[in-house]
C-alpha cells in the first residue's frame, strides 16, 4: 500500500513536470462524430489511433461519393454529347447531390488537421463536380483556419472564385501548380486535364492524362485518361 | 560493474527465452495480415493507399507490441513465483533489484526485436507500394516503444502489488485507454462548471501516463517531440520500476 501511494505521488510529480515543460496543445475545437462511426472513431482514439480513424473516415467518404445516389441517372454519354459548360459542371460530371461530402470532410479534418487530401477532394467535388462553390469555400476556409500556411488550400480558394466567374484560364493557372503535389486528388487532375483539352491546350492535357495513368490505380480514371488520350491523338 | 553484468545476464536469458516462445509467430501473422490488407486498401483508399497502409501497419505493430509487453510484464515475475523457479535464481549471488530489472530489460529487448521485425516487413511492403523513406518512420516506431516501456513498467508494478495477472492486465489496459484520452480529459476538466463531479478524474489525470505525449505515430511530424517523449517515458517508467523493486524486496515467498 505504501508503495502504491508513493508511486501515485511520484507519477503525479513526473506528469506535473512534463506538463510544466511541455505546452500540450489542447483540443479547443469539439470533435463531431457521425452516428454511424462514433463507436469506431472513439475506439480508435482510445487506442491513440486518430490518424487511423481519419483514414477509415476517408475510405467511407470515397465510397460514399463513389456510389450512385438513389435516382441518379447515368448521364456520362449525354454529357459527352452536350460538352462541358464551366458554369454548370455538375451536368457534365454526373450530377447527384451528396449532401454529406462537406460534413464528412470536416470530420476527417477534426480527427487529423494535417490531412489535406479530404479537404481538397471534398472542395474539388463540391465546387467543380456538384456546382456548390459556397460549400466548397466554407470547407476550405475552415481548413485554412487550422493550417493558414497551406498553399494548396489558397490555390483552391482562388480557383473556385474564378470558376464562379467562368474564368477557366485563371482557374487553370491556379490549379496547375497543385497537380504535382502528392495529395492532389486524381479527380482534380482529371478535371484540369479536361479543361486544358477544352481550352485547346493539347500538350498540357496529354501530360496530365499520362500522369494520371502513371500514378493512379483507379480503373475509372484510367479508362477516362486512356479514352481522352486517344481522342487527343496521343499514345496511352 | 559486476551488478551490471549480472543484470545483463538475466536480461539476455529473458530475451532468449522469449525468442523461443510462440510470440515470434506474431511477426509472421503480422506479415500475413498486412499483405492481405494492402491488397484490400489498394481498392478502397485510391490515392491515399500508401498513407492508409502506413497508418494501419504502425498501429498494428503497436497493438501487437502492447499485447506482448503487457502480458510479459504481468506474467514474467508472477509465473516464476507461482512455479517457485524464482528460488533457484535468487539463491545465486544476485539481488532482487538486479533480477527484476534484468527481467524487464530482457522483456523490452524482445518486444523491441519483434517490433523491428514487423517494421521490416511493413517497410518492405510500403516500398513495394512506392513509399518514399521518411525519418519520421523510425521516430514513430520508437514513440510506440516508449509507450510500451511506460505501460510495461506500470504493469510490472501492478502485478507485484496485486499478485494477480488478470487484475494487473485489466488496470493496465484501462490506463492505456485513459492515457490516450488525457488531452480530452484535461479539456473536459477545464471547461466543466461542476468541478466536484470530475474531482476523481482530475486526480487521475495526474497519475495516468500521458501517452499522447509519446504518440509520435499519430502526429507524424514530431521529430522535435522525440527528446521530450524519451525523457518522459524514462522518468515515468523509472518511477514504477523503482517501486516494483521495492515491492519485490518486501515480498515474502
Amino acid at each position: 500500500m505504501r508503495e502504491l501511494a508513493l508511486g501515485v505521488a511520484l507519477a503525479c510529480a513526473v506528469n506535473a513536470g512534463a506538463r510544466a515543460l511541455v505546452a500540450v496543445a489542447s483540443r479547443g475545437v469539439p470533435l463531431r462524430l457521425s452516428p454511424e462511426t462514433a463507436v469506431q472513431t472513439a475506439g480508435l482514439m482510445s487506442l491513440g489511433m486518430r490518424r487511423m480513424a481519419a483514414d477509415l473516415e476517408l475510405i467511407r467518404l470515397l465510397v460514399y461519393y463513389g456510389s450512385r445516389e438513389p435516382g441518379q441517372e447515368e448521364i456520362e454519354d449525354e454529357a459527352e454529347k452536350g460538352g462541358f459548360d464551366p458554369l454548370h459542371p455538375d451536368r457534365f460530371w454526373g450530377g447527384g447531390h451528396y449532401p454529406e461530402i462537406g460534413p464528412r470532410a470536416r470530420r476527417i479534418l477534426e480527427l487529423d488537421p494535417s490531412f489535406s487530401y479530404p479537404v481538397l477532394y471534398g472542395a474539388g467535388a463540391l465546387a467543380f463536380n456538384l456546382n456548390r462553390p459556397g460549400e466548397a469555400l466554407a470547407l476550405l476556409e475552415e481548413a485554412l483556419k487550422r493550417e493558414p500556411k497551406n498553399n494548396e488550400y489558397r490555390a483552391y480558394l482562388g480557383a473556385i472564385g474564378f470558376h464562379k466567374q467562368g474564368d477557366v484560364e485563371r482557374v487553370l493557372a491556379l490549379l496547375a501548380p497543385t497537380l504535382s503535389q502528392p495529395d492532389c486528388p486524381t479527380m482534380v487532375k482529371s478535371m484540369v486535364a479536361y479543361m486544358y483539352k477544352r481550352a485547346g491546350k493539347r500538350s498540357e492535357a496529354i501530360r496530365i492524362y499520362h500522369d494520371i495513368l502513371a500514378t493512379t490505380r483507379d480503373a475509372g480514371y484510367r479508362a477516362t485518361a486512356e479514352r481522352m488520350l486517344q481522342e487527343l491523338g496521343a499514345r496511352p | 560493474m559486476i551488478a551490471l553484468r549480472r543484470l545483463g545476464i538475466v536480461a539476455w536469458n529473458t530475451f532468449q527465452d522469449n525468442l523461443r516462445s510462440r510470440y515470434y509467430l506474431l511477426c509472421f501473422v503480422f506479415g500475413a495480415i498486412i499483405l492481405f490488407v494492402s491488397l484490400l486498401l489498394g481498392l478502397l483508399a485510391a490515392d491515399q493507399e500508401v498513407r492508409v497502409l502506413l497508418d494501419f501497419g504502425l498501429s498494428l505493430i503497436e497493438i501487437l507490441g502492447l499485447a506482448a509487453a503487457a502480458y510479459g510484464a504481468a506474467t514474467t515475475v508472477l509465473r516464476e513465483i507461482e512455479t517457485k523457479t524464482i528460488y533457484l535464481i535468487l539463491t545465486r549471488p544476485i539481488s532482487r533489484g538486479q533480477y527484476l530489472l534484468g527481467r524487464f530489460l530482457g522483456l523490452m529487448l524482445s518486444v523491441a526485436a519483434a517490433m523491428a521485425a514487423m517494421a521490416a516487413i511493413h517497410v518492405s511492403i510500403l516500398f513495394l507500394k512506392g513509399w518514399a523513406w521518411s525519418s519520421l518512420y523510425p521516430a514513430a516506431i520508437l514513440g510506440s516503444l516508449f509507450k510500451l516501456v511506460a505501460i510495461a513498467a506500470l504493469t510490472l508494478f501492478l502485478s507485484l502489488a496485486s499478485s494477480s495477472i488478470l487484475t494487473a492486465l485489466v488496470i493496465a489496459m484501462i490506463l492505456w485507454t485513459l492515457g490516450h484520452f488525457l488531452p480530452e480529459i484535461r479539456f473536459m476538466i477545464r471547461w466543466t462548471s461542476q468541478g466536484s463531479i470530475l474531482a476523481p478524474l482530475t486526480a487521475l489525470s495526474y497519475v495516468i501516463p500521458d501517452l499522447q505525449l509519446l504518440n509520435l505515430r499519430d502526429r507524424l511530424s514530431g521529430c522535435a517531440a522525440f527528446g521530450r517523449a524519451l525523457a518522459y517515458a524514462s522518468c515515468y517508467a523509472s518511477v514504477w520500476l523503482a517501486l516494483a523493486v521495492a515491492r519485490l524486496k518486501r515480498k515474502e515467498f
